[in-house]
Order: structure tokens, then C-alpha cells, then sequence
């Protein structure tokens, strides 16, 4: 009884006293941890909490830590903060406002690291450093060559358009493709060799749906949900619509854009229920009837682990998610990859389609910035181009099983089919002009491919609201288009004016070209633009020698 | 390539040498220099109290009060949401500063963006004046001969008959600009120009061949360094086969597949080569393991 009295009275300052004592070790922990004398500290912040990613990077950065060392004499300390997916926008935002953003940040997610104001405001501009040679490179093939140049892309998509300079620095690439269990596979055709074929691809899946497993288990081909279904119907959709893009393209950007779409449509070159048109959603639609019952109320998450239950012998998804399926699936089964066969060989989809997509022009992903508040920048600037050697880029991709970014990086073997497809076709076609349009795309496109619309009925409600819409959609997009220009505007006035008062960081050389790389956007887009306004306006009018280009 | 961007970006230094030029030096007073960091990072909002207040405290009609003036102006002329009283002010304001001495080099600018503000919709409802646009860019190019601006005023003035779509309204404007072109063939804005003229020849005017000329003598003068090339062989090479023009057609086809290759256009190319009656060169596999660099 004595001691329930004692306790009773000494059991909230005994918390208290365990809660201070524990939040003072913290501090003083992450005082020595973040403060140490002699010791430069860094702190690099990201999403990425796949499996195996922060053992990969942490053994770069200890890899680092010691070359830094060897090489200057001097300690650094680059500590991780990953931070889930969900409340990086949170965290990034408040740390760039308050001032207390980590040194290196995963770039995305956030206002503050996507929109121009905040990116001009937050992050270093790279593009000097870009155009210098790498000096991690020294000694290896890639010495001499500007920084830029040793990406596979040479960095064209990190390049802000509307800043006209580079702002991050990737360091994977994905692309997406087919997993499929290969033991199973094996144990119901014979091999494991995957379809090179649609009609392959198709008879497959019918050969698993009428598949006896020894265990009893009733089989699916596609583990599906509707994360997998766009992934799909980017894989089945789009070279279908290629070809009516190349149609429409009157500027020769090789993409029908929204206008060029809405000009052909009204002068009759394509129509909702042209046979290519259902032709696609028939497709994707077959490809869909192969996924498990109810998949349209599964997440991404129970697709996959539909997957690595092996319940389906099929699912797709981007090569940022092979290594975690890996290490969902462990040892019980092999998993193998392979690229979405097209319907070049299918009597009734093949006269629409010329071939897949070309993967030829693909950006770098997994991107990195620098904060302007960074007391470190060289040393940031630094540990990244330590990242991007061939060497280390290659080892870190290895280890995660991510595609490297920097030229003459090797794959890891089992992501050889990850490999980007070059041949293959660019450019696409884009008719989802105005609100309504786009609403009844996103809504009753799932609808489509679950079955409860046939491809005649889902063109048939597009021709409604697109007759109905459209033409509203397009003065809007006109509209929106004069804003997008005029910020070009502002741009350019902001340039020209401090070339005059405050060249600041740039260099009048850098300000002139940017000028000029301005000029030339707001040329190309003003003139565009005037251009859809009077062929707009041309269809309103009566029929004359409008001439076409 | 990069020889002719850094030739351009030679080219275009006098535009700026003149600009900086005295009496209108870079910033000193240090309000000013955080007002123009806000220019900079493209918040005039945040920029225009700053000049404001400058304006307020400074001499009028010294080079304070007309740097302030201007980065006020400029300030209203840009900044958002875009409302008709910030534009008419700024108006008043650029209007103000060309009436007095201010300084020289400022001129030239003043005039451009007092243009600019008549000829553009600024803010809904807002009406382009083009009357007045024209006058500001015709005294520029009068009154300052010498200003490397002339050459985007001739830009603007060219672009002023274009945005009409009315090709009888377009051929003289288009005929003054290559006259001025034959004049300044090496203009730092000489590419942007022709590209005008490429563009505008392919729409409203429908000729194909004189769009293809146009956009290698654009080439020629020095693109950009940021524009991209696959997409503009690829325009090029299309317009080449609408115009006849095989040999250019296929001269584009395959630079497109030799010099840019980390394209998407590659393929076809090859494709539209071999419809040429063409072999075309092999694609470059960019993402080869390669032990030699390929920049």
C-alpha cells in the first residue's frame, strides 16, 4: 500500500523528469550531431523511402566523407532526413519560409520548390556550374566535359523553361514496364520466355484464366488497380493516338495539341467514334478484363501485394518500384520484366497503330536543389557532382536497382529491360479541351475500362460535351495561353531592367542570352497564339480561301 | 554550336555595355539593391513598396529618384493580380520619366516598355493600343539609333502587323524587316527575327519555302542555346518536304539523327529518310554502357 501511495505520488514527476532527461539527451545529441567543432555539417532531405535507397546513398555519402577528407584535410558530416511522401510538402514548405530548410532538397512535392517565385526565391541557380567539367571526373572518360554533358540527356529536361536556368540535378531515370512472376509463368506454358506479342501477351492471359493451380488457387493474369490501369493505358493508348496527332499537327511540333485537335475536329479529320479511337479503349479495355475482380477499388499497394502473394502472374508499374517489389517477393519466386507488347500484330488494332513510343528523349528523375540559405553551397555543390560521377551514379543505381543517369553507367542486369526503347515514335494527341471534357475523361474513363461503358457508349457522351464545351474551352485556353506569355513578359522585363541597375549574379553575358532565350519563347508562343485566334475565328466566319499551312 | 552561342552572346554585350553605360549605373543605395534582388527572384510585388519608398525619400530628378521612378513603374507594369489603375500609373510614370532628363541610357528602355504596355493586354478587359505602340517604337528607333534596342523594336514593330493575321497587313511589315535584316545581318536579335518570319510564313501566308529559308537563315544567326533542336529539324525538315524541297528535308533528317540524337524524333526520322529513298545513318544509343563520352 506504501509503495502504490509512493507511486501515486511520484508518478507524474517521475514521467516528467524521464521526459526532460530524454529531451535533453536528444538536444545535446543533436547539438554534437549537427553542431560539432570541425565539422561541416550538411543535411540532405527526401521521399525516397524505398527500400534499400538511404543504405545506398548513406554508403555514398560515407564514401564521400572520406574522399572530402583525403582530399582536404577537413571533416563534413551529410546527414539524411527522409520524410514521408505525405508530409514532405509540409516540411519542405515551412523549412524554405522559416529559414531552417536542410542544405540539399529533393526537388518536387512542395509550392516552394516547384512554382518559379519560390524556386528563384529558395534555390541556387546551377547552370554555370553545370557548363564547368565535373573534377570527380578527373582521370576517367568523362574529364574535360562540361558537367551537363555527362547526363544522358545532357539535362534538357532539369531545365526551367521559365527561369532559363537549371535548378536540380538528377540522379536516376525510370521508365515503366511489365513484371511478371517467371516460376509461375514457367509452370503454366513451359517457359519462361515473356509475349513478344499482343496476341501473345492476350492468349496468355486467357491461358492463366483457365489454369488448375496444383494448390487450388484461382489465378489472375493482371494484378490491376487504378494506379496500374493509367500505367496501362499509357503503355496501350497512346500509339493509337499518335498517328491522329501527326494528322492534326499544323505548326509541326509533332504533337496535336488542344487547338490542332479542336481545328481537325471541326473540319472533320477525326471524330469520337473513329475506328482508332475505339479501337484504343477496346484495347486498353482488354487489357483491363484481364485484372482481378473489384480492381477498381484496390490501391497500388494491394495490387502488388496481389502480386507477391503470386494470386496474378502480371502487373505493371515504373522501375522505381522494382526494388521494393523485390524485396516484397524475396525468395519466393523470380520475378522477370518485359516491355508492353504493342498490337502491331493484331488484325483488328494493328492497322491504327505504327509501333510504340520512343523512349529516346526521357528526363532524369530522383532531382536534387540547393537551398540559397545553405551556409554550404560549394560543399553541396560539391557532394553532388561527387554523386554523379559514372562511377558513383552507376553504384548507387546498382544498388537500388534504379536506372543511372550519367552517360556510360551500367544497368543492373535485371533492369536491362528497363532500358529505354528507342525505336519507337514521339508526339501524341490531346483532344481533353475545357473542364467539362477533361471531367468526363477522368470519370468515365474508368468506367470504360471496367466494362461498364462500351467504347461506342464513352464516345458517344464525349461527343456531347465536347460539341457543347469545347469551343468555350477553347477561348480559355487562348486566355491561358496570353497569361503563360505574358509571364514571359515579366521575365524579360525583369532582365532588361537589370541590365541597366542590378546585374547581381548573373553576368551581363548570362543576361543577354537569357534575354535572347526569352525573346525567342515569347516569339514562338505570341505568334501561336494569334495564330489559333484567327483560325478560331476563321471557323466562325464564313467559308473563304483561308489559307492552310 | 557553342562557338556561335558564345559569338551571340558577344554580339549582344553592347546591348548591355550601352545600357550600363553612365549615367544610369547599377544600384547603390542599398533599399534599391534589395528592391531589384525582388525584381530578380520575379516578385514585383514585393519589389514595389521597396521603389516606393525609395521614390518618396529621394531628390526628385536625381538618378535616385529616376532608379526609383523606373523600378516603381516597372513594378506596376508587372506586377499581379493585374489591375487597370497599376497599368495607367505606370504609364504615367514611364511617360513622366521620358519627359524629363532622365538618364540617357534609360531612354532606350523607357520607350520599349512603354511600347510593350500599349501594344499587350495587360489586364482583363484591357484593349491593345497599337497606334501608340508603334509611335514608341518608331521614336526608338528614330531617337536612338544606337541603342543595341532598336532591334527588338523592330521585333515588336514587325510583330504588331503580324498579330492582325491579315497577310495583306503582314507582307510590307515582313518585306521592312528583312530590309532591316539585310541591313543588320548580325543584330543580336537577327535569329529571333527570322524566326518571325518563318513562323509567319508558314501561318497566315502558306509558303513553305520561304518559312524553310527563314529558319536557316535563323539557324545561321545563332539560336539560342536552350532551344530545342530535335523539335526545330524536325519543324524544318517537314516544311522542307511540304515545300519540294527534298535534298533540305533530308539534310534535317538526318542532323537530327547524327547531331541531336537523345530524341524522340530519331525513329521516324530514319523512317522518313527511307520514304526519301534515303539509307539513313544508324540511331546513337544514348544509354549505352559506352567507355567513351559522347557530348
Amino acid at each position: 500500500m506504501k509503495a502504490l501511495a509512493l507511486l501515486r505520488t511520484w508518478l507524474g514527476v517521475a514521467i516528467l523528469g524521464g521526459a526532460m532527461l530524454f529531451a535533453a539527451l536528444r538536444v545535446g545529441y543533436n547539438q554534437l550531431t549537427y553542431e560539432a567543432p570541425d565539422v561541416t555539417t550538411l543535411r540532405i532531405a527526401h521521399w525516397q523511402l524505398e527500400a534499400g535507397f538511404r543504405d545506398a546513398l548513406q554508403q555514398l555519402i560515407e564514401e564521400y566523407q572520406t574522399a572530402y577528407r583525403q582530399r582536404t584535410g577537413k571533416q563534413v558530416r551529410i546527414l539524411q532526413v527522409p520524410v514521408a511522401e505525405r508530409g514532405y510538402p509540409q516540411f519542405v514548405n515551412t523549412g524554405l519560409v522559416g529559414g531552417t530548410a536542410p542544405d540539399i532538397i529533393e526537388k518536387g512535392k512542395g509550392t516552394t520548390t516547384t512554382d518559379p517565385a519560390y524556386v528563384a526565391r529558395f534555390f541556387l541557380p546551377l547552370g554555370e556550374h553545370l557548363d564547368q567539367p565535373n573534377p570527380w571526373n578527373e582521370g576517367t572518360p568523362l574529364a574535360g566535359i562540361p558537367w551537363r554533358e555527362t547526363f544522358y540527356d545532357g539535362l534538357q529536361s532539369c531545365y526551367d523553361r521559365t527561369l532559363l536556368d537549371y535548378y536540380q540535378v538528377p540522379f536516376s531515370m525510370f521508365t515503366m514496364r511489365i513484371f511478371y512472376n517467371r516460376d509461375l509463368y514457367r509452370q503454366i506454358v513451359g517457359h519462361d520466355q515473356p509475349p513478344r506479342t499482343f496476341q501473345q501477351f492476350l492468349d496468355f492471359c486467357q491461358t492463366v484464366r483457365a489454369y488448375r493451380h496444383p494448390a487450388g488457387t484461382r489465378l489472375v493474369p493482371i494484378a490491376g488497380s487504378k494506379y496500374q490501369i493509367d500505367i496501362f493505358r499509357i503503355g496501350f493508348e497512346t500509339p493509337f493516338f499518335m498517328p491522329v496527332g501527326r494528322l492534326v499537327d499544323d505548326n509541326y511540333d509533332g504533337f496535336g495539341d488542344v487547338f490542332e485537335s479542336y481545328l481537325g475536329y471541326r473540319r472533320g479529320a477525326w471524330h469520337f467514334d473513329d475506328p482508332a479511337f475505339l479501337a484504343a479503349w477496346r484495347c486498353t479495355n482488354e487489357v483491363a478484363s484481364q485484372f482481378q475482380d473489384g480492381w477498381l477499388a484496390a490501391q497500388r499497394d494491394d495490387a502488388v501485394f496481389l502480386f507477391a502473394q503470386q494470386r496474378a502472374v502480371m502487373t505493371a508499374t515504373g522501375s522505381w518500384d522494382a526494388s521494393s517489389i523485390a524485396s516484397q517477393v524475396g525468395d519466393r519466386f523470380r520475378i522477370g520484366v518485359f516491355d508492353f507488347p504493342v498490337p502491331t500484330d493484331h488484325p483488328a488494332y494493328a492497322p491504327f497503330v505504327r509501333g510504340p513510343m520512343s523512349e529516346a528523349a526521357i528526363g532524369g528523375g530522383l532531382p536534387w536543389s540547393i537551398t540559397r540559405q545553405s551556409r554550404h553551397a560549394d560543399l553541396c555543390l560539391d557532394f553532388l557532382r561527387f554523386c554523379t560521377t559514372r562511377a558513383n551514379n552507376e553504384r548507387l543505381n546498382l544498388a537500388i536497382s534504379w536506372l543511372p543517369v550519367v552517360q556510360g553507367s551500367r544497368l543492373s542486369p535485371e533492369l536491362e529491360p528497363f532500358r529505354p526503347r528507342l525505336e519507337g515514335f514521339s508526339g501524341g494527341f490531346d483532344y481533353r479541351l475545357g473542364t467539362p471534357v477533361k471531367l468526363l475523361g477522368d470519370g468515365e474513363r474508368l468506367a470504360l475500362f471496367a466494362g461498364r461503358l462500351t467504347p461506342e457508349q464513352f464516345a458517344a457522351k464525349n461527343v456531347v460535351v465536347y460539341e457543347q464545351s469545347a469551343a468555350a474551352g477553347y477561348t480559355e485556353e487562348l486566355d491561358k495561353q496570353a497569361r503563360n506569355n505574358r509571364n514571359l513578359e515579366r521575365i524579360l522585363g525583369s532582365l532588361l531592367a537589370r541590365a541597366v541597375y542590378a546585374p547581381g549574379e548573373d553576368t551581363p553575358a548570362e543576361l543577354a542570352e537569357k534575354s535572347l532565350q526569352v525573346l525567342y519563347s515569347a516569339t514562338e508562343f505570341n505568334h501561336n497564339t494569334d495564330m489559333r485566334r484567327a483560325q478560331f475565328a476563321a471557323l466562325a466566319a464564313p467559308p473563304t480561301e483561308e489559307p492552310q499551312p | 554550336m557553342r562557338q556561335a552561342c558564345t559569338c551571340l552572346a558577344l554580339l549582344i554585350l553592347p546591348l548591355l555595355a550601352a545600357a550600363t553605360a553612365p549615367p544610369a549605373p547599377a544600384s547603390t543605395s542599398p533599399s534599391l539593391a534589395a528592391a531589384w534582388q525582388e525584381i530578380a527572384y520575379l516578385d514585383y510585388r514585393k519589389a514595389a513598396p521597396l521603389f516606393a519608398a525609395a521614390r518618396r525619400t529621394a531628390t526628385p530628378r536625381t538618378p535616385l529618384w529616376a532608379e526609383a521612378t523606373f523600378g516603381y513603374a516597372l513594378c506596376l507594369h508587372y506586377r499581379q493580380p493585374d489591375q487597370a489603375d497599376d497599368k495607367r500609373q505606370a504609364a504615367e510614370l514611364y511617360d513622366a520619366l521620358l519627359a524629363t532628363p532622365a538618364p540617357e541610357a534609360l531612354q532606350p528602355l523607357l520607350l520599349l516598355l512603354r511600347g510593350r504596355l500599349a501594344d499587350q493586354v495587360d489586364y482583363f478587359g484591357d484593349q491593345p493600343d497599337p497606334a501608340a505602340a508603334r509611335a514608341c517604337y518608331d521614336r526608338l528607333l528614330a531617337e536612338h539609333p544606337a541603342s543595341p534596342l532598336v532591334h527588338q523594336a523592330m521585333l515588336y514593330r514587325t510583330q504588331l502587323a503580324v498579330t492582325t493575321m491579315q497577310p495583306e497587313t503582314i507582307r510590307p511589315a515582313l518585306a521592312e524587316l528583312r530590309d532591316w535584316l539585310a541591313r543588320h545581318p548580325d543584330n543580336p536579335c537577327a535569329s529571333v527575327q527570322w524566326i518571325l518570319i518563318g513562323r509567319t510564313c508558314t501561318y497566315p501566308l502558306a509558303q513553305p519555302a520561304e518559312a524553310v529559308a527563314a529558319y536557316r537563315q535563323a539557324e545561321a544567326a545563332g539560336l539560342p542555346r536552350q532551344v530545342r533542336r530535335d523539335s526545330y529539324y524536325w519543324r524544318l525538315a517537314n516544311l522542307a518536304e511540304q515545300a519540294g524541297d527534298r535534298a533540305t528535308a533530308i539534310t534535317y533528317y538526318r542532323r537530327l539523327i547524327v547531331e541531336v540524337q537523345r530524341t524522340a524524333f530519331a525513329y521516324e526520322a530514319q523512317l522518313r529518310l527511307r520514304e526519301l529513298g534515303e539509307e539513313p545513318p544508324p540511331l546513337v544509343n544514348p544509354f549505352a554502357p559506352v567507355e567513351e563520352a559522347q557530348p
